[in-house]
């Protein structure tokens, strides 16, 4: 019974991890209606950075932490800038901006790959200590503990920029309508800028915390957590920040369970059937979403 | 037989095509051309950069040593990006176009099985460094290392004898044959003199997340831990395992990835006193290998790890092939001269290299640990 509460809290940390992954990405969706699919590579520079500011900066943790935010929220708003927006600005169909961001993710994978030669870093060994807690018969290492903080804090500044300030306001009225937005005097391409750089700078603490607990940063490490993000926010629901809450910790939880209980083999194939099943039953996801309209085409 | 029966037959197209292409007759100038469809970016390219440094190397000897007297070779090196498609373009072109003599590569199983049919319907031979045993696909196919099956035997033999495993739980790499090959080789070796199979868990290339698993293999009552995938995965799930709790009795066994600096490097203190089996170990005595370590760290700065050695190995098998292949150099010649190659020295093994009729070489293999933080035999 214990290794099933065990598995439970794995499933609980690595679900963490992934609506991390997902909020950053449901976020642009929600905003600008179009999928960023070079949002895994912006969370592999962040992992970059924050190991770059680690080992040849020599830095501790949380100036790494801070850093691959910043960074990455800089390279994301960089990809805005030069996917996303000539496109806006043309009114080209939504599918030309799919388009261009796999572009840029394929430019920033080569970039990391040149820089990286290939190689697989990790964060140096002691960069966190590695503390081991009892708690009721379950083993809960610090990290773990570390890694849910965090995305609880980051949920939450998301959540209060979102919620209680202008900007958010300001954000949420682009999400529902641009041009009601622009009208009222709210500068469309500032916002979009904005929801760039949060999204980016999520991306980046997701980098480091994935960086730190797998062992493992390498210039492909955005790939899979891309497919993966991409059914926590159709789980959840496309644009919608609950969702992708939700969405993460399903995923998390259903992919440990399926590799403790049943076989590693099955779980990939048990999670892209569950969204493919949420996909017939509700199409929206299983929250609504921040902007509830879905849209193939910009009308 | 019709005339177009006779020209798929794929001796006689090559024939044909020797003939066409005027490949290499005594005459053309004495200049051979091999191509290597190498993995130089993209996910196979931790091996594919070393491979094509080793053979850059070996290249560089050969023309300072001037072994070939008046015979040019001109190495064409290509970047298959990893992917089996560009790999199979890649082999037509050399084998079509470029009318290579003999190809090396490419780099990993998945590109091999993909575009070495193309090389056996031209009838061109290549000796690839995938580790998966690719010479099914047919009898231009040759094998630069020996099979995952045959090196795996050195380490099944010494842990039957030294340490006696009872119960195995095996995790291996499912997306990727060679790997699956070589636990499959071990498990087999196992199964047959009695050691239960407790578990069989399988991830994928692209996995970093191994803490559900983690904590059922520190769950499981196993004696033996066999990890069968890449270098970094492996000392992935080390750490991982570990940290779950896995028991410091439990011992772990690992395929020749894990003769490498990678596996050193992400694992730290976590993979001490691993076993595995090697083609190749950095720290061989035999005076090639002390000139080969000593060449390529002088030009890459960093020490040759096994896919290096493999890529030096690769090329001084196709240099013997010419050798042997006389003064004819066509493709049929040096096919044979691929299967003369007895006794070649070489920096893997036991550093004696023979191809056998099974288009694969033996060479013996070491068995190592880690200890102290450093690769060592066990």
């Amino acid at each position: 019974m214990t290794l099933v509460f065990q598995q439970i809290l794995n499933g609980f940390v690595v679900g963490g991890t992934y609506a991390l992954f997902a909020l950053g990405f449901t976020l642009i969706f929600g905003v600008l209606h179009v999928l960023n699919l070079a949002h895994g590579a912006v969370f592999m520079w962040g992992a970059f950075v924050g190991l770059f500011t680690v080992t040849s900066l020599g830095l501790p943790l949380y100036v790494a932490f801070i850093a691959a935010m910043l960074a990455a929220g800089l390279i994301s708003v960089l990809v805005d800038l030069v996917a996303f927006r000539p496109l806006r600005a043309r009114g080209s169909p939504e599918f030309a901006a799919i388009i261009s961001s796999i572009g840029v993710a394929q430019i920033l994978m080569s970039l990391a790959q040149i820089a990286s030669q290939t190689q697989v870093y990790r964060f140096p060994f002691g960069t966190f200590p590695i503390v081991f807690y009892n708690v009721l018969g379950l083993r809960i290492s610090l990290q773990q503990i570390v890694i849910v903080a965090s995305v609880v804090v980051l949920v939450a500044l998301l959540l209060g920029i979102l919620f209680a300030t202008s900007f958010g306001r300001q954000i949420r009225a682009v999400a529902i309508s641009e041009r009601t937005a622009a009208l009222l005097g709210i500068s469309v391409s500032n916002i979009h800028g904005l929801t760039f750089f949060i999204s980016g700078a999520l991306a980046g603490a997701a980098g480091v915390i994935i960086g730190i607990a797998f062992n493992s940063v390498h210039f492909l490490m955005g790939e899979p957590y891309l497919l993966r993000g991409f059914v926590v926010i159709i789980l959840g629901g496309l644009g919608s920040i609950t969702g992708a809450l939700a969405g993460g910790l399903i995923f998390g939880m259903v992919q440990t369970l399926s590799i403790a209980f049943l076989s590693s083999a099955l779980s990939d194939a048990i999670l892209f059937g569950m969204m493919f099943l949420i996909l017939l039953v509700r199409p929206s996801g299983l929250f609504g979403a921040l902007h509830r309209q879905v849209r193939v085409v910009r009308q | 037989m019709t005339i177009r029966a006779l020209f798929s037959s794929p001796r006689l197209a090559a024939a044909g095509l020797v003939l066409a292409g005027g490949l290499a007759t005594p005459a053309a100038a004495q200049e051979v051309v091999i191509g290597v469809p190498a993995a130089l970016t993209g996910q196979f390219a931790f091996a594919g950069v070393p491979n094509r440094n080793g053979m850059q190397i070996a290249l560089e000897q050969v023309q300072a040593s001037g072994e070939l007297g008046p015979l040019k070779l001109k190495v064409l090196f290509e970047d298959t990006g990893s992917d089996k498609n560009q790999a199979t373009t890649l082999i037509t072109r050399f084998s079509e176009y470029d009318k290579a003599a003999l190809i090396l590569g490419p780099t990993s199983s998945v590109e091999a099985f993909a575009a070495l049919p193309v090389a056996q319907k031209n009838g061109t031979p290549v000796i690839s460094g995938a580790s998966a045993d690719v010479t099914p696909v047919g009898d231009w196919i040759f094998k630069a290392t020996a099979t995952p099956v045959t090196i795996m035997q050195a380490l099944a033999q010494r842990a039957l004898a030294d340490l006696k495993p009872k119960k195995v739980a095996y995790v291996f790499n499912r997306d990727n044959d060679a790997y699956i090959a070589q636990k499959n080789g071990l498990r087999d070796a196992f199964v047959a003199a009695g050691v239960a199979t407790v578990a069989e868990e399988t991830i994928v290339g692209s996995d970093s997340d191994f803490t559900a698993l983690a904590t059922k293999l520190a769950s499981l009552d196993i004696d033996t831990l066999v990890i069968s995938t890449t270098a970094e995965l492996s000392a992935n799930i080390i750490i991982q395992a570990k940290q779950a709790g896995l028991s410091d009795k439990v011992r772990i066994l690992g395929t020749p990835s894990m003769a490498s600096a990678q596996f050193l490097k992400v694992g730290g203190a976590a993979v001490e006193g691993t076993i595995f089996v090697a083609d190749y170990f950095l720290g061989g005595e035999n005076a090639l290998n002390k000139a080969f370590v000593e060449a390529y760290t002088k030009k890459y700065n960093t020490p040759p790890d096994v896919f290096a050695a493999i890529g030096y190995t690769q090329f001084y098998e196709a240099v013997t092939a010419l050798k042997a292949a006389g003064a004819t150099l066509d493709r049929e010649a040096i096919r044979k001269g691929i299967f003369s190659i007895k006794d070649m020295p070489t920096i893997l093994g036991d550093g004696k290299l023979t191809i056998t009729e099974k288009r694969t070489p033996v060479y013996g293999g070491y068995v190592l640990t880690v200890k102290g933080g450093k690769l060592a035999l066990l």
